[in-house]
């Protein structure tokens, strides 16, 4: 059953990884959707699971068993051509280390995605991210000509510009200063507040402060929620959590 | 620390198999060349001496310098040119001399009652030679029957008679310059120990056979025997005095000094095939050493993470230089002892392939000497130690938190000092070829082309970034974000497109060289096919250097049907210089005559000023590209065997005839009759009336002394040789060009590999598997495009200068094969391409996750 108003659903999602006696049970049993138009932050500590989540909910990894469904796909039945391109056109990506494509300058890097299925770029709802992330002057420098802040904001733009069904962000201010975090997590904030579903992973309370609502895992397995979260709060359960193992 | 490096070496095993490879295909290849070189004709040398061993003096005529570029041995051109049998006399009078006979040589084709050659398999030049009746003087020796003693017999060389199954009592037509005559085996021979002399069939005849015999008496040489206790040298002083006064033309040689001729005239096969050979060991040793260095400038980027965490845990500079250069050495080593075995393995797929050929110039043992073991150890060890010094020197100098950050992608750009040199030294270079060739002085020609070409190698990033940024808006619209993506990568490292476009480059260069070489060598013979009006050609059986027996053209002349008929003489003769005084070696020249009432009516010769087939006594002409030399109304003076020719220049002529060399003068049929005691029949034009009466009859008359052939038959025939020899260098550029294109795919899979996770990135955000693959086939292109093309300018370029060297009166450009080199290019393009497929489909087999974390 698809529910119209979820952009991700995962259905007894399991992974495990190796075989046997070294078996490790990364996602156990996971149900979980990720509400349309909301930005949540996955929490949890490491070996959590909360990496393979996100693996597998953008077609990066298969689940052993189980089901993720994007905007009603089940990545199941793709290929991986046809994975390939769903990730293209309904997926948006934001790493850790940007991981911009070094040969191409800012611009190229941006509209990358919809190059490479020679898509038109929408001019409006381009010039609309390069105003809002301030771009403007820097489209034909290429990444190591820019900041982390600037390379990071890029990557964003990258992740928009195709009007995703949904970005995954993977610790996308793991490599950056407390102020350009807060400058890249706001732009976030606000893709989200015009209706941009955001699934991040993070292991920062700051950071998952910006989003609308926190998911906790352990084990492989979500064992709790937070709407609304601010950081003290963020970092209270956090540490009920590691008091509990 | 060995220990370690060893292990280091395991670990890392699949880094460096591309570089083992690269380093075991090179030291293969050169250490096969020079082998072959070494094992061409080894054993010629001792045959001979021994064939030769009971001749003290050897007399014949003064060759001619042979004309400048002439690459064989002189006597090649000066064959026409022997020895008045009436020398004879005044030699035996000579109380030193205990013998003495006069001996004809002769190109022949032995022929089966059905027309069939013996012994046209075994190499190209089979001979007639006169039978040295006096056994201590003798060449031969009967191994099996008599020696030939009546005109009409012969004896055979026993290897030919082995493989021929040629028995006494057998019947053969001997076909020579002269005539076609019927002979009888009365004998086998043997030369010296050996059972034929290298590479050929000789046919031994009685010393009175008129089928060598010559009509002016002149024979090809006198052979002469000391008495016992007379030096060489001293029968030789004594014949130089005793001839000094009837003979000007009489030259005398020691029998030693006469063996090293003979040896130099019966291995030209191996003497070419050498010097071949030589310029595949250079292509293959430069091609190898490029890939070496390229290959481990590359790992040892790819190294620079490893080597800065190295420095930053405390370890020096030269400590890291001094375990790479180990490491190196120990792959060196391992690669070199591979590929010395590679090398024996290469020998033989080569002899194999020189078999299939007909050619045999391998009949001697493997020889591998000491210097090939040097050269091939420098090559595998040396280098593959230099270039991994090079490479950790600059890699080390990198500070270590610098290398820990950044991805390892290698993006330098050439020195300034490269990019500012090379176009000078290629303009420089280029001027001084133009001007070289212009002024004739062929060290300045050389050198700027030498110039020119390093100055184009060097110019290779710049290229490549040249070629990148022109490929990218093409590739864009083309292939879109795939194409964009492959044209900047190709342009983040203009140095390493270059250094990989430069295995290709050597390689396309030299097949495109040979290509135009063989091209514009071939014109030599198709320009006769082009001009060519008859509709039916009588030529040479057997050897290139072949003759038609003179008596068949009367024959043909004679069949009720043949409406006109040209024959074309071509022999060598001297031009003297027309002012006495000098006393400068005179050139050899090729001389020619023909005999036509009509010429028009069968060629084409393009002649201005007379009618060559009816040039009054005294008149000559000239080739065209001789006129500046030999204006008209200018003297010449052309000494033959039997006379001297003089005369003045009426015209001249632009197309070139057929036949080993085309001849630089032609003259009238008296005089050429007079001066020249062979005919010296390249070929005789037909223009029949069609009928199959007449076609019969021309054939019957043909049989046994020439082909017969349609002018379309012949237009396809005259090419064939060249076309086995190109094949052949085909064969081993092939294995050059190989070399080449395993080095760029391992500059391909070297570079895909230190991109790996920029590869996982944009799998990750939806490039496919096939978008990879092209990306990575497009980016291959580039680099491969620009290798051909490189190689095609400087191939076509060089041959420019070359042809200059030739310096044949009927080439004066180099004739450029189109076709043929649009084929080589695709294929060079296409070999690039497809090498690159391995790599790239291994790149986009890897999942995104698993690329993304390779950092």
């Amino acid at each position: 059953m698809h529910d119209e108003t979820m952009s991700v659903a995962l259905s007894a999602a399991t992974k495990v990884y190796g075989s046997a006696d070294a078996e490790v049970r990364a996602l156990d049993d996971v149900t979980i959707a990720f509400p349309r138009g909301q930005f949540t932050s996955v929490m949890g500590p490491s070996g959590s699971g909360k990496s393979t989540l996100l693996n597998c909910m953008a077609g990066l990894d298969r689940l052993t068993s189980g089901t993720v469904e994007i905007g009603g796909v089940d990545l199941r039945d793709l290929s991986d051509r046809d994975l390939t391109i769903l990730r293209r056109t309904r997926l948006g990506f934001i790493f850790q280390s940007f991981n911009l494509l070094p040969a191409l300058t800012a611009r190229e890097n941006i509209t990358y995605p919809l190059d490479l299925s020679r898509s038109r770029v929408d001019p409006q709802w381009f010039d609309e991210l390069i105003g809002v992330l301030d771009l403007g002057d820097r489209l034909d420098n290429r990444p190591s000509q820019l900041s982390g802040g600037q390379q990071q904001r890029v990557a964003v733009a990258r992740a928009l510009v195709s009007r995703p069904e949904v970005v995954f962000a993977d610790e996308p201010t793991g490599s950056l200063d407390s102020h350009t975090s807060g400058e890249i997590l706001s732009y976030l904030r606000e893709a989200s507040d015009l209706g941009q579903t955001i699934v991040m992973v993070t292991h920062d309370p700051y950071a998952a402060a910006h989003t609308h609502n926190v998911v906790f895992f352990q084990d492989g397995a979500p064992v709790g929620e937070l709407a609304r979260p601010t950081a003290d709060g963020v970092l209270d359960r956090m540490k009920s959590l590691g008091a509990d193992r | 620390m060995t220990r370690r490096v060893v292990r280091q070496l395991w670990i890392s095993r699949s880094r460096y198999l591309l570089t083992f490879l690269a380093i075991v295909m090179s030291v293969g290849f050169v250490n096969a060349t020079l082998t072959l070189t070494d094992s061409i004709g080894a054993g010629d040398e001792a045959t001979v001496e021994q064939g030769e061993a009971g001749i003290d003096a050897v007399i014949d005529a003064v060759p001619g310098t042979p004309p400048a570029g002439f690459s064989g041995p002189a006597e090649m051109v000066s064959v026409g040119l022997g020895i008045p049998t009436s020398v004879l006399d005044t030699v035996t009078a000579d109380p030193d001399v205990a013998a003495a006979q006069a001996v004809w040589h002769a190109n022949a084709s032995l022929l089966s009652t059905d027309g069939s050659i013996i012994g046209q398999s075994r190499g190209p030049f089979n001979e007639a030679e006169t039978w040295i009746t006096d056994g201590e003087t003798a060449r031969w020796h009967i191994a099996e029957g008599r020696a030939p003693a009546q005109p009409g017999e012969m004896a055979l060389d026993a290897a030919t008679a082995r493989d021929f199954g040629v028995v006494l009592g057998d019947e053969y037509r001997l076909a020579t310059e002269r005539s076609s005559t019927p002979l009888t085996v009365v004998g086998i021979a043997r030369y010296g120990s050996a059972d034929q002399l290298p590479s050929r069939t000789t046919v031994l005849v009685a010393p009175d056979e008129p089928a060598l015999i010559g009509p002016g008496d002149v024979a090809t040489q006198i052979v002469v025997r000391g008495v016992p206790g007379v030096s060489q040298e001293d029968l030789v002083d004594e014949l130089r005095a005793d001839l000094a006064q009837s003979d000007q033309t009489a030259r005398v040689r020691s029998g030693d000094t006469a063996a090293d001729a003979e040896l130099a005239r019966i291995a030209v096969e191996s003497t070419i095939l050498s010097r071949l050979l030589t310029v595949f060991t250079i292509v293959a040793a430069l091609t190898g050493m490029l890939i070496i260095t390229n290959t481990f400038a590359i790992s040892m980027v790819q190294r620079r993470r490893e080597l800065a965490l190295m420095r930053a845990i405390g370890n020096t500079r030269s400590e890291l230089v001094r375990s790479v250069l180990t490491e190196a050495f120990l792959l060196g080593v391992a690669a070199t002892a591979v590929g010395l075995a590679l090398g024996r393995f290469v020998v033989i797929l080569i002899q194999q392939l020189f078999d299939r050929a007909g050619v045999e110039a391998f009949n001697g043992p493997v020889i591998f000497t000491a210097g090939t073991l040097v050269t091939t150890v420098f090559i595998g060890v040396v280098i593959t130690m230099l270039s991994a010094l090079h490479a950790a020197v600059s890699g080390s100098r990198v500070p270590p938190a610098a290398a820990l950050r950044d991805a390892a992608v290698d993006e330098s750009s050439a020195p300034w000092w490269r990019r500012s040199l090379a176009p000078v030294l290629a303009v420089i270079g280029v001027v001084a070829t133009g001007a070289g060739i212009a002024s004739q002085r062929d060290q300045l020609m050389l050198a700027g082309t030498l110039l020119a070409v390093i100055g184009i190698y060097l110019a290779g990033p710049l290229f490549a970034s040249l070629a990148a940024r022109a490929a990218r808006p093409v590739l864009a619209v083309v292939a879109g974000a795939t194409g964009r993506i492959a044209a900047r990568n190709a342009a983040r490292s203009p140095r390493r497109v270059s250094s990989a476009a430069a295995g290709l480059m050597i390689g396309i260069a030299v097949v495109a060289f040979f290509t135009i070489l063989a091209g514009t060598v071939k014109t030599l013979q198709v320009g006769p096919t082009t001009a060519l009006r008859a509709d039916h050609v009588v030529t040479p059986l057997g050897a290139p250097a072949g003759k038609i027996p003179g008596d068949l053209t009367p024959e043909l002349a004679a069949v009720p049907g043949v409406n006109d008929l040209a024959a074309i003489h071509i022999t060598g003769g001297l031009l003297a210089d027309p002012s006495p005084a000098t006393t400068a070696t005179p050139n050899a020249i090729p001389v020619g005559m023909i005999e036509a009432d009509n010429l028009d009516a069968v060629y084409d010769l393009d002649a201005t000023g007379a009618d060559a087939g009816h040039l009054e006594p005294g008149q000559m002409m000239v080739a065209s590209s001789e006129l500046d030399a030999h204006p008209v109304g200018s003297d010449l003076t052309i000494r033959g065997v039997t006379g001297v020719a003089q005369g003045t220049v009426v015209g001249s002529f632009a197309t070139a005839l057929p036949g080993f060399a085309s001849p630089t003068v032609l003259l009238d049929q008296d005089t050429y009759a007079a001066v020249f005691s062979d005919p010296g029949t390249v070929a005789v034009f037909l223009g029949t009336d069609g009928q199959q009466a007449t076609l019969d009859a021309v054939a019957q008359a043909a049989n046994g002394s020439g082909r017969f052939q349609t002018a379309e038959e012949y237009a396809g025939a005259s090419s064939s040789p060249v076309d086995t020899i190109l094949n052949l260098i085909y064969a081993l550029l092939g294995i050059a060009v190989v070399i080449a294109l395993v080095g760029l795919a391992n500059t391909m899979a070297l570079s895909i590999r230190e991109r790996t996770a920029e590869i996982g990135v944009a799998r990750a955000i939806g490039t496919t598997r096939a978008q990879v693959v092209s990306s990575v086939l497009q980016e291959a292109s580039i680099t491969t495009i620009l290798g051909v093309a490189m190689g095609l300018v400087i191939g076509i370029g060089v041959s420019f200068p070359t042809v200059t060297l030739l310096d044949n009166a009927a080439i004066t450009a180099p004739v450029i094969p189109i076709d043929r080199l649009a084929v080589i290019a695709l294929l060079g393009a296409l070999a690039g391409v497809v090498a690159t497929l391995p790599p790239a489909l291994a790149a986009a087999r890897r999942s995104p996750l698993e690329s993304i974390s390779a950092l």
